[in-house]
């Protein structure tokens, strides 16, 4: 395979997983009380099988689908506007996030050990943004602004953590193989 | 839809896509195609024949570069497709099995586009395209719409219109009536007789005969990679139920091949 | 699922419509960025604007309504949140000021959020994205070419994984996944599926792409300013010197 068409099967994978961050935004598990929101679970994804660089263009092009007002934003409305309401701070976390996942998961060689801190890494920069921006925004206190904007969310994030270590072992030889020699059906 | 930017063939017997003694060879090692030399002349309606995993697919991706082979050649028009698989590609159009794949755009007007903007042609010459082959597959006032929205023949349709704006001289469709109920299969395949009859040479690849065969000037069989059988349906049809592949009704009762669409 | 928004592109031929996609991101971003400066003055005139233009394009504030009532939701918490405080104990304490400053924060995030449905409702997927491409070509790094067939196939197939994510939910719960409680495996259970079929019709895309002659040098739609553009951008100029007013 030829670098140009090596490149092209990157942004495709990137772009689907771009498609795929959107997509988290509106599908939950039903389980308990409060349904399970996949979109972390995803952005993590995306850090651990595009690895750093592609996992933070991937989230961008979402980013910037979004914010040039296409549908791809939870809650309807997308736009410009996404970034300067409440949840903006969000937005910009899952960045970098995606792209700490995918430097920290590369660098420890895609240990489940070195993997999971990645992740951990990776959720706490997501509310380092989102509640800053949210206590910025509507004018919270900074316990306030936990207690709406990361506690109630602690205990699905650790869910999520758990849940993408093995989804990343089984995904992995798929996205790797196809970079080998492709295998036409039929 | 007349074939653009081509003045006709200088000598009718140039063959317009030849295989010579291709062999291609998977990741895992196994064997996907054996020895498969084929001549494909201009105009010709070709129906490839054979069980799933006989090969059919992976010819069809080295006819047009998408794969390269492990040995022997490929030429489109004279020229070798692995130095040039650009100038193949613009030759030999493709229609995959899967349209939902296959479909880029965002809308109709995009995915049918999406070739001629590849080419980078200018704005007013892509319209001129994008019009006549939806056009060609009746599709037009669709131009707005997303593609998510369109049935599944409506979609076929696209994936064929996408194809037919890049103005190739050959159209490769991959089991071109599948999923589809039977007016979108009339629809596609009165289109694709139509596009035939515009001068398009036309393969097809399939498991299933009953559709297209009555159509179809020459019967290629394929099992496990090799080229089993090749002629005129008409000679090739009885024995195709040694490689896995069901022959039409018309044929075993015994009255020969008829046209499945009255 | 199918519609993620029930605002989408409506064509018709208001001046809105007819304005070029770039001034139209242009003004969003421009009076966006500003609002947090707005007081009164500006966020009336602002409003008068976009309710005209929500009239002009013929869409009823109902759909509005309806699309971002999760948004109005979350604006109603934001105003109790900073209108009410607990002093010491547990007794509720209403200050006018406070909800006077609250309305304003609340009322700019609105009108943020309306320009953006006034953008989609007018304004062409297809041209949104080349506004894009231009407004990125300056910036260094950035491939906007890439970037912008990146967004399409974004839009393209968010609608396809949104059918695919039901259909594999559909065919768990036919199987009576409901029963099992572990959170783990349910997250695993779905996500699996989902991301293989995802990622092997990307290896069909690629080649679907390829067939295409898929390049990097590609025709780029066509945009062109008008005198319209200019006026829409001397009114959103006026509108942000409004901020200099209470």
């Amino acid at each position: 395979m030829d670098v140009s068409a090596k490149q092209l099967k990157r942004m495709v994978y990137a772009a689907l997983m771009a498609a795929l961050t959107a997509a988290g935004a509106y599908i939950a598990i039903p389980i308990g009380p409060v349904p399970i929101v996949l979109q972390n679970l995803f952005i993590m994804l995306a850090g651990l099988l595009l690895g750093g660089r592609w996992g933070l263009i991937s989230v961008g092009v979402y980013l910037l689908a979004g914010a040039v007002g296409l549908p791809v934003f939870a809650g309807g409305t997308g736009g410009v506007g996404k970034f300067v309401g409440p949840t903006g701070g969000y937005l910009l976390g899952f960045a970098a996030a995606a792209y700490l996942v995918g430097v920290i998961s590369e660098s420890g060689h895609r240990r489940v050990a070195i993997d999971v801190l990645a992740m951990v890494a990776g959720t706490l920069i997501i509310y380092a943004f989102g509640v800053s921006w949210l206590k910025v925004v509507t004018g919270m206190s900074f316990s306030k602004a936990f207690a709406v904007g990361m506690f109630p969310f602690l205990i699905g994030d650790a869910l999520k953590i758990a849940a993408a270590i093995p989804i990343a072992r089984a995904l992995r030889p798929i996205i790797d193989g196809s970079f080998g020699v492709a295998r036409a059906a039929g | 839809m007349a074939v653009l930017a081509w003045r006709g063939p200088q000598d009718n017997t140039v063959s317009i896509i030849q295989t010579t003694h291709l062999y291609h060879r998977f990741a895992d090692d196994t064997q996907g195609l054996c020895d498969v030399s084929l001549a494909f002349n201009e105009g010709e309606f070709t129906v490839i024949a054979g069980a799933n995993g006989s090969g059919k697919t992976t010819l069809l991706r080295h006819l047009n570069g998408l794969l390269l082979p492990e040995s022997g050649a490929v030429t489109v028009c004279g020229k070798s497709v692995e130095e040039d698989p650009m100038a193949a590609r613009q030759q030999v159009g493709m229609v995959f099995q899967d349209a939902d794949s296959q479909i880029v755009g965002e809308t109709v007007y995009d995915d049918a586009a999406f070739g001629p903007e590849n080419l980078a042609l200018g704005r007013l010459q892509i319209n001129r395209r994008v019009t006549r082959a939806l056009e060609a597959v009746d599709l037009c006032g669709f131009e707005n719409k997303r593609p998510h929205h369109l049935s599944g023949g409506e979609k076929r349709r696209l994936a064929i219109a996408g194809v037919l704006a890049m103005a190739p001289r050959v159209l490769l469709m991959d089991e071109p009536f599948s999923n589809l109920d039977y007016p979108a299969t009339c629809l596609v395949l009165d289109q694709i007789l139509n596009l035939h009859s515009n001068g398009h040479t036309i393969i097809i690849t399939t498991h299933d005969l009953e559709k297209v065969v009555a159509h179809a000037q020459r019967l290629v069989v394929m099992a496990d990679g090799r080229v089993v059988e090749d002629g005129l349906p008409t000679e090739v049809i009885d024995g195709v139920a040694r490689y896995g592949i069901r022959p039409p009704c018309s044929v075993q009762l015994g009255k020969g091949i008829r046209p499945w669409m009255s | 699922m199918d519609e993620l928004s029930t605002i989408g592109f409506a064509p018709g031929q208001s001046p809105l419509h007819q304005l070029d996609p770039r001034t139209k991101q242009a003004l969003l971003m421009g009076l966006s960025a500003i609002s947090p400066w707005g007081r009164l003055t500006f966020l009336v005139s602002l409003s008068v604007v976009i309710l005209l233009s929500f009239r002009a394009a013929g869409i009823r504030l109902s759909r509005l309504i309806g699309d971002i009532r999760y948004f109005l939701l979350f604006l109603l918490f934001v105003f109790v949140v900073r209108t009410v405080t607990f002093s010491g104990g547990w007794i509720p304490n209403i200050s006018v000021e406070l909800a006077g400053e609250a309305l304003m924060v609340c009322w700019r995030l609105l009108m943020v959020v309306s320009m953006g449905a006034l953008l989609m409702a007018t304004t062409r997927a297809a041209d949104i994205r080349a506004a894009l491409v231009w407004y990125l070509k300056p910036i260094p790094v950035v491939d906007e070419k890439m970037a912008a067939t990146m967004v399409g196939l974004v839009v393209r197939f968010l609608p396809v994984i949104l059918f695919q994510a039901a259909e594999i939910s559909d065919a768990q719960r036919a199987r009576g996944i409901e029963r099992r409680k572990n959170p783990l495996s349910r997250l695993m259970i779905f996500s699996l599926p989902l991301f293989r079929r995802v990622f092997l019709s990307a290896d069909e895309l690629v080649a679907a792409m390829q067939a295409r002659c898929y390049s990097e040098h590609r025709t780029l739609p066509d945009l062109s300013f008008s005198r319209h553009d200019g006026l829409a951008i001397g009114a959103g100029i006026l509108i942000s010197l409004t901020v200099l007013f209470p």
